[in-house]
């Protein structure tokens, strides 16, 4: 009995097809297994967490404004109003510093911190017997051509401290258990440090109305940007109650009043002489805000920050003492 | 059970039309890229960026949400040499977005020219033609002799009111299938 070989045909080719099926299923199934284990299907990555780099708060003010025309000494005299670097940094620490350094712009366009105090607060740090001063930041425009431009890099590096962008260090999947962000990847520096100073510049923003400190710590972000500005009054507020600081040193030298955050033009930059510095990050910026004419109160990511716990508005409002540093 | 010639052929290029389709889609991306804002506006180095609105982002940061509310689609942006300058030019969806960006970046003082209408200093022109917003920043060191940052922005102006402008906005709308 001859077999139709049509149907021979179709059986084999049925066969066949079961059995690539069955090789493509097992090697799906393996390759599930490898990652179900390994957490990253389940989501549940060992995950990074920001140590706590706050000092004791002392007794005496909330922040410190000085006020005059050298950086450098409006740098010492706020923070020698405050117990002096010496209250933040112990022998041995390492101290990453924040500087905003994200524009291609120049020090008279008011984009970034002023290169003078970053290098007078990594200067400080190793008077204080730091082993090791990091500025760190990740770049929105070109990191090296922002480092050079800024003029942060040459600063910071004739100061005795070492500069790191991308792609010098990677990023870190870590913890931020926020309302909006759960977990972000963080530029890994950070983990080096032992002490963290913010040095963020007061400007005009397009999106929140005014950015300071407390939104400087998008600075140390990767990942995709967009999903950040999204529900941004939260995520800022996510994002400061992670990254604890040592200590901030807010730079409003030049305040950018129009066309934040890239701005560009010299005439939005208002020349405003001061350097506040204090551990009261929420305080820090309230102050800002003033600056720039804002209620802190209408600025929805401060009311949030203060919400959870992150500092006080009212003590960076009202009547301020300034020290008034040189002629 | 064997194929006639004739019926392989017509399958062989059914099964190779979506590798066809592939060189084809790559090989035109290709030419139109080559063919992209570079050769836009004459007189230009090619961009250093050339972003739709979901990527805005990378060269604005926190300024994108309020620019795609307002309707950006694109942002081209470029690095002058001479004079030492920085040029963005935003497209919008319409005359209003391109308008409210300009009110909020100049402030309440708005000259007539270049464009519709602007804001001009010694080292920053900012102005908009129709649905263009341009924005023309000298380096502060070489801001103290405008005439060139003038001639730039007057060159511009020209441009986006021609061809330039017209391939702009081609390439601002998003790919049709």
């Amino acid at each position: 009995m001859n077999k139709d070989p049509e149907s021979t045909e179709r059986r084999l080719v049925l066969k066949r097809l079961g059995q690539a099926g069955l090789v493509l299923g097992g090697s799906g199934a393996i390759a599930a297994l490898g990652a179900f284990s390994s957490g990253r299907w389940r989501g549940d990555r060992k995950l990074a967490t920001i140590a706590d780099h706050r000092v004791e708060p002392s007794p005496g003010s909330a922040l410190a404004v000085a006020r005059g025309t050298d950086p450098a000494r409006l740098v010492r005299a706020s923070l020698a109003a405050i117990g002096g670097m010496e209250r933040f940094v112990r022998p041995g620490d390492t101290v990453l510093l924040k500087p905003n350094m994200a524009w291609d712009r120049t020090v008279e366009q008011g984009a970034n911190t002023h290169p003078a105090i970053v290098a007078e607060v990594a200067r400080l740090c190793l008077a204080a017997r730091a082993k090791r001063v990091i500025v760190a930041e990740v770049p929105v425009h070109d990191a090296a051509r922002v480092a050079e431009r800024s003029g942060i890099r040459k600063a910071a590096l004739e100061a005795g401290a070492e500069v790191l962008i991308p792609p010098d260090a990677g990023f870190v999947d870590t913890a931020l258990s926020g309302a909006t962000l759960d977990h972000w990847e963080v530029f890994a520096p950070l983990f080096l440090a032992d002490r963290v100073i913010n040095l963020p510049i007061v400007k005009d923003h397009a999106l929140t109305r005014f950015t300071c400190g407390l939104k400087n710590w998008y600075g140390l972000l990767g990942g995709t940007r967009a999903r950040l500005h999204q529900d941004i009054h939260h995520a800022i507020a996510d994002v400061a109650g992670a990254v604890r600081p040592t200590l901030t040193v807010v730079d409003a030298t030049r305040v950018m009043v129009r066309g934040g955050p890239t701005g560009g033009r010299l005439e939005d930059v208002r020349i405003e002489n001061a350097v506040a510095a204090g551990t009261d990050a929420v305080a820090l910026d309230a102050w800002g805000a003033g600056l720039l004419g804002l209620d802190p109160f209408d600025i929805p990511y401060l009311m949030l920050a203060e919400g959870r716990g992150l500092g006080s508005i009212r003590a960076g409002m009202g009547r301020i003492e300034e020290i008034r540093v040189g002629a | 059970m064997g194929r006639s010639k004739s019926t392989k052929w017509p399958l062989a290029l059914l099964l190779a039309a979506p590798l066809l389709a592939i060189c084809t889609w790559l090989v035109v991306g290709a030419v139109n890229r080559s063919q992209g804002p570079s050769a836009l506006i004459p007189g230009l180095p090619p961009p250093e960026a050339d972003l739709p609105a979901d990527r805005l982002e990378e060269r604005v940061d926190g300024a994108a949400e309020s620019l795609r509310k307002n309707g950006c689609k694109r942002l081209v942006a470029w690095k002058l040499i001479s004079p030492p300058a920085d040029l963005e030019i935003y497209v919008f969806g319409d005359i209003e977005g391109a308008k409210a960006l300009l009110d909020r970046e100049a402030g309440s003082h708005l000259d007539p020219a270049p464009g519709d209408e602007a804001s001009v200093t010694a080292q920053a022109i900012l102005f908009r033609r129709g649905v263009f917003y341009a924005k023309l920043i000298a380096d502060p060191a070489a801001a103290a002799d405008p005439e060139p940052l003038m001639t730039v922005a007057a060159n511009l102006d020209q441009a986006l009111s021609g061809a330039s402008g017209a391939r702009l906005l081609a390439l601002a709308e998003p790919s049709r299938p």
